[in-house]
């Protein structure tokens, strides 16, 4: 198949697992506990007022209408009204979807400079302390909180060394792309820590097989330069398989990115769904699982997509 | 109140390190540093995302404290009174008086503000203002504020000026709080310019709100930070600050970083275990008590807890000093009555139940339950749960048993809402200045299944106290309602906070005031 077929027919499964996954948003934003008006209003209301105000959010109706509904506020109605804000569910979501997807960059770049770096150093100095030594600190860095992480990386590098901002996207005289850049660092670096740790150990795992392997003994006994063949043998075959977890682990980190968001206070998506889940917001809750699913998703086809290119065997089919 | 994590000791360890020596504990001001100074950017990290900021549907005191100095109320309170109850003041109406039965109110307006677009404020405006939330005719009447403001205007019959500057407001029972309800932050009328509604509509209104105070709404992102400036135009004292940010920081350890790193100057909701941190860094935890009240609520559905002498002993078997003394490291006083301090209608020297296991012991006894046979749960949101353990070791020792259960907060709150069976205490949070406050109290215990009829005479004197044309009368007539309803036991009082701002070293001129907000427009940044 050619390339342009294969993400032709990826993007057609796309559309019944959007549809599922559209369902499911729906679902758990209505079964959330609790009911949002009368979080909202009990106490001030009679029953009456309260069926009249549902009425008004359309929450009368049977489930698979409201479904329909929702599905056409998504489509034209900038994904309904909030509840709890009043405004349309997309001016809330969208600039901080887009703070998140920042903050989301920032954990992938984090995960695949240090990953690959960590792994890398590890696989290279296989069986000597320098590999036992960089697996202890995997392993301890493996089973952080990374809400706790989050505090200790505050804790010295703006607290202590007063090196970094402790929070939010901006300094308060503000702006500039360097200045987003220092707010970056720290949350990037948490984020993205479980992902680099497991990028890590598939690096390194894959260093020590391309180094038995015999074709990488043939050269070196050659006499062509270690580094060479790192770069251009072991580097070459572990690439496709790096990329192949680092979209996987996307996944692991957009869920990460959402405690991150609490500890740094980045006005991201996962502050905004919190917030909604709070106030039983229904509309943004389904809106942001919607556009979560949805980013994961084509983060997966853009993997994929990367990973076809980088495989020549593929490449030529 | 606070959620303890490794992270609080951890934060308070560093500062210790960072900054070193003492400063000790602040009066509900901060000091002076010399002359004021105009200029510079203030930016407060709220611990809440205010909501709409709507002059007639705003709900949250965080919104209130953002949105106060947007738009001003006909009478406010002096925010510089740290102690008792603050003074009305003339804000928007520069006198007020009522008709001698008590039902009708004059407002006479000052006749030099304008709202933020150049246009003037006179009666019109008001009209328009109270029209959106009462006259059912308006084109732009709307129905949620009206909705939210019923509470306090659902008496009121008549609304007119009377000429440019004077404005009338008849109701059809006497109201004689009602001055002070105005100055209040929910469910009441600060004047928003009408030209926005009439222009964009009600539900945009928030987008761009526009009043006549000191600072005029610049940008809001939403999660993030909501700004303002400097209302050049002010009729009134020119405010020191050029402009305010108020940041969004929830998480409660951030919160703090945040102002320790002196990336902001104020914070919100200072939590017990960082006041030491805090004021170790040199930075000021000011003392005070706002108009605020903690309170645990019985589940009235719960059979148990409909017999009086249970809820009795459960107010006896609560030693409430030694709860503000461990709970909240001292930093929060124990209370009696339902009324918080600030209240009109406040005594700090009313006592209920007191401790007394012994008593507690026998009036369960007298309730028919042996020592372990009484068994409830206590609901609360898992950022109490430490406040529920020294409460059901508490209990414990009077032969109750509780078993906690600590929800998040969605659930918790829809829990309240809904109880379960067994389910007995749980934990509010609440308070205003005015004494028709207890009738907002009361009304929010049938929230926790309380059947107000089951109450007659404590219902009956809270109607009384509310539509009373004797102002000599009326604070005792509050009084006696709250009287009745703590003999009633029918919700234990537990503390009040005291220190709940903090701000940085070079912030003067703040003030704790003794109601829920504060004034930012006499603060000013030394250095």
């Amino acid at each position: 198949m050619g390339t342009v077929k294969r993400i032709g027919w990826r993007l057609l499964l796309m559309l019944p697992i959007l549809a599922l996954v559209s369902v499911l948003a729906f679902l758990i934003g209505v079964l959330t506990p609790g009911d949002p008006i009368e979080a909202q209003y009990a106490n001030r209301f009679t029953a009456e007022q309260l069926d009249q105000i549902r009425a008004t959010y359309g929450l009368d109706l049977p489930l698979w209408q409201q479904y329909f509904v929702w599905l056409k506020n998504v489509a034209v109605d900038g994904g309904g009204i909030s509840i709890v804000l009043g405004v349309p569910v997309f001016d809330i979501l969208g600039p901080n979807f887009l703070n998140t997807l920042i903050l989301t960059l920032g954990g992938v770049v984090a995960c695949v400079v240090f990953g690959m770096a960590i792994g890398a150093t590890a696989g290279i100095f296989h069986r000597t302390w320098i590999d036992r030594a960089v697996m202890l600190i995997v392993q301890i860095g493996s089973n952080l909180s990374i809400y706790w992480f989050g505090l200790v990386l505050i804790i010295v590098f703006s607290l202590q060394l007063q090196w970094l901002p402790v929070g939010g996207m901006q300094s308060r005289n503000g702006g500039g792309f360097a200045d987003l850049l220092a707010h970056l660092v720290l949350p990037s670096l948490a984020a993205g820590l479980i992902s680099m740790l497991v990028l890590a150990r598939f690096v390194r795992i894959g260093i020590i097989h391309e180094v038995g392997t015999e074709h990488f003994k043939t050269f070196a006994s050659q006499g062509i330069p270690r580094w060479k063949l790192y770069g251009k043998h072991v580097g070459r075959n572990i690439l496709p398989s790096a990329v192949n977890i680092t979209g996987l682990e996307i996944g692991t980190l957009i869920t990460g990115v959402i405690f991150v968001e609490s500890v740094f206070n980045w006005p991201g998506i996962g502050t905004q769904l919190l917030n909604a889940v709070n106030g039983k917001d229904y509309p943004v809750i389904q809106g942001g699982i919607l556009l979560v699913a949805a980013c994961y998703l084509v983060v997966n086809l853009l993997t994929d997509i990367t990973v076809d290119s980088l495989n020549p065997r593929l490449r030529r089919a | 109140m606070r959620r303890i994590v490794s992270g609080v000791a951890l934060i308070a360890a560093s500062a210790v390190l960072l900054h070193g020596c003492a400063a000790g504990g602040g009066p509900a001001a901060t000091g002076d540093a010399g002359e004021p100074v105009e200029g510079g950017d203030f930016v407060s990290a709220l611990y809440l995302e205010p909501r709409g900021l709507d002059p007639h549907r705003q709900v949250f005191w965080e919104t209130y404290r953002v949105s106060r100095h947007i738009f001003e109320p006909l009478v406010q309170e002096d925010l510089t009174q740290t102690e008792g109850v603050p003074d009305l003041q003339p804000a928007l109406a520069e006198s007020w008086e009522s008709s001698d039965d008590g039902r009708t109110w004059t407002f006479t307006l000052r006749q030099d503000a304008t709202f933020h677009d150049g246009s003037r404020f006179d009666a019109e405006a008001v009209h328009q203002n109270v029209q959106r939330v009462w006259d059912e005719d308006y084109e732009f009447y709307d129905e949620e504020a009206a909705g939210r403001l019923q509470v306090w205007f659902g008496n009121l019959s008549e609304a007119q000026p009377v000429d440019d500057f004077t404005y009338e407001f008849t109701f059809s029972e006497p109201f004689l709080g009602f001055p002070r309800i105005l100055a209040q932050s929910m469910y009441t009328l600060p004047i928003g310019n009408p030209a926005v509604w009439e222009e964009h509509g009600n539900d945009a209104f928030a987008d761009q709100p526009e009043g006549t105070g000191p600072y005029r709404f610049v940008s809001r992102a939403i999660g993030d930070r909501i700004e303002l400036e400097r209302n050049e135009d002010y009729y009134g004292d020119r405010p020191y600050l050029d402009t305010l940010t108020f940041r969004i920081i929830p998480n409660n350890q951030t919160r703090v970083a945040s102002l320790l790193n002196n990336e902001v100057d104020h914070i919100s909701y200072v939590q017990p275990d960082d006041v030491e941190t805090l004021e170790n860094a040199g930075f000021n935890v000011p003392e005070g008590t706002g108009a605020q009240l903690i309170y645990l609520s019985f589940n009235y559905d719960n059979p148990q807890l409909q017999d009086e002498r249970v809820r009795k002993a459960l107010i006896h078997g609560l030693d409430r000093e030694a709860l503000a003394e461990q709970v909240f490291n001292g930093y929060a006083s124990p209370q009696y009555s339902f009324l918080p301090p600030g209240n009109e209608a406040y005594d700090p020297a009313v006592r209920d139940f007191e401790y007394d296991p012994e008593a507690a012991r026998e009036l369960l006894a007298d309730a028919g339950y042996e020592p372990g046979e009484l068994h409830f749960n206590l609901v609360v949101d898992v950022a109490n749960e430490n406040l529920a353990q020294w409460l059901q070791d508490a209990y414990g020792q009077i032969g109750v048993e509780t078993e906690i259960v600590s929800l998040d907060r969605v659930s918790y709150s829809a829990r309240v809402y809904n109880s379960e069976e067994g389910d007995g205490l749980s934990l509010d949070e609440f308070g205003e200045t005015n004494a028709e406050w207890l009738f907002n109290g009361y009304n929010g215990l049938t929230g926790r299944g309380l059947d107000q009829d089951d109450y007659p005479e404590v219902t009956e004197a809270i109607q009384e106290a509310l539509y009373t044309d004797d102002e000599d009368a009326r604070i005792q007539q509050w009084q006696e309602a709250e009287a009745l309803l703590r003999e009633n036991a029918l919700v234990i009082p537990a503390v009040n906070l005291t220190r709940y701002y903090a701000t940085g070293p070079n912030v003067q001129g703040f003030t704790f005031a003794s109601t829920n907000w504060y004034d930012l427009s006499t603060v000013w940044l030394s250095e």
